[in-house]
């Protein structure tokens, strides 16, 4: 009777420990989720800080064609256009702005060069203006454009650092035949 | 002393020598089915593709649409060399991978998708430009002039793809043989995403080459 209380003991503890070998394998967070990063979310009109950056969102808006500064951006596709005031906490840095749709993410654009807002940040001396993003139509289209999410950070694969994330409805954004972007400037604060 | 029938004296025979009897036998049924003769893999061979035709890879779908010699570079201040030229390449590249690409990477030996011999570039081309170092092409947005324009994933762009080439090379009319070249993903980490290798050219395109700006004469100074 011994022995047999004995063995069901073993098996019942092997049962309980494969158990809780497989509830923590599927509990284990990905790599991804390790070394991912620390993601905060910034609203219209509200100010949010990550580890090196400050971001004010102000406006976001579509258009077919964006001008500024003698610039004309001609594309295929269509112009998102992010407006607001973006500053660094710490020192020197150049802010990396991508918007993830789906699994594509596109890069804040270069074309409209010092027009919008990408270059350098001096610390204490945020700067207002525009992010652009060139974006086929196509990303217009679908469930994925009701969700799309603009990222600022302080590199394109932000690892184990902050980031400021900003969610976007596409789909309801105010679309513009011709925009002109607005300035960039530094902001005394 | 018994006498070996027929069948016996065939058992006696050493396997190896009925798998040899075997194999001649079959190589003399294929002689006359053509099963000798030399003959170029499929696979090995690059499709011809027309002027205008979309080419379509993993890394970037590509459509070539004109060649043109020119003395004149589109950016419009850059000099020509004595005895170079720029050919000019207008082309519609789209991005298809999941992120923002450099355009740098178009007209490159080492990472090119365009190249201007026959689908050499890429795979280790040796032509170089006037100042002796590896010719690459120099991508230009054909609607604003940007100098190595980003390439947004799925968006169609126009590019001029500009190369410094020896005036000796090509003369307008003659025909130029394009390569585009494709990469295939072979490998994706949280740090480099997904990375493309395995460069193998897909397609040659073959353009009659047209003959671009020239420069204005100057004026002969007043006496």
């Amino acid at each position: 009777m011994s022995r047999r209380r004995t063995g069901l003991t073993a098996i019942l503890l092997t049962g309980v420990l494969l158990a809780v070998a497989f509830t923590l394998r599927l509990t284990q967070p990905s790599d991804e989720e390790l070394q991912g990063p620390f993601v905060t979310f910034a609203r219209f009109g509200e100010q949010v800080e990550g580890r090196n950056l400050t971001w004010i969102a102000e406006d976001a808006y579509l258009a077919d064609r964006v001008t500024a500064l003698g610039w004309s951006g001609e594309t295929d596709g269509v112009w998102l256009v992010v407006t607001g005031t973006i500053g660094s906490k710490l020192g020197v840095t150049s802010p990396d702005v991508s918007l993830r749709i789906g699994d594509r993410r596109y890069m804040a654009s270069d074309r409209p060069d010092a027009a919008a807002l990408g270059g350098s940040l001096r610390a204490g001396l945020p700067q207002s203006g525009a992010f652009v993003f060139e974006l086929p139509r196509s990303a217009l289209e679908g469930p994925d454009a009701r969700s799309a999410t603009a990222r600022f950070a302080t590199g394109f694969r932000v690892r184990l650092d902050s980031a400021i994330d900003m969610v976007l409805d596409l789909t309801a954004l105010e679309h513009r035949s011709t925009a002109a972007l607005p300035p960039p400037g530094e902001v005394i604060p | 002393m018994a006498r070996l029938t027929l069948g016996h004296r065939l058992a006696r025979i050493h396997p190896f020598v009925w798998i040899g009897a075997a194999a001649a036998l079959a190589g003399l049924v294929a002689w006359p089915l053509g099963g000798w003769d030399t003959v170029e893999l499929e696979s090995t061979k690059i499709p011809e593709v027309a002027v205008g035709e979309l080419v379509e890879g993993h890394q970037f779908s590509l459509r070539i649409q004109s060649a043109e010699l020119t003395d004149v570079h589109p950016n419009g201040f850059s000099e020509d060399a004595a005895g170079w030229t720029w050919l000019v390449l207008g082309l519609e590249v789209t991005n298809e991978t999941d992120l923002t690409e450099f355009s740098s990477r178009l007209g490159g030996s080492y990472d090119g998708a365009v190249s201007i011999d026959a689908g050499v570039a890429g795979l280790g081309t040796t032509a170089v430009d006037a100042d002796g170092r590896e010719l690459r092409g120099e991508p230009y947005l054909v609607s604003d002039g940007t100098y190595l324009p980003d390439l947004q994933p799925d968006l169609p762009t126009s590019l001029l793809l500009v190369f410094q080439v020896p005036e000796t090379t090509w003369s307008a009319g003659d025909e130029l043989q394009i390569g585009i070249i494709d990469r295939t993903p072979y490998e994706s980490t949280l740090g480099t995403g997904i990375r493309y290798g395995f460069p193998a050219p897909v397609a040659i395109v073959k353009i009659r080459v047209a003959q671009g700006a020239t420069p204005a004469p100057t004026a002969e100074p007043a006496p």
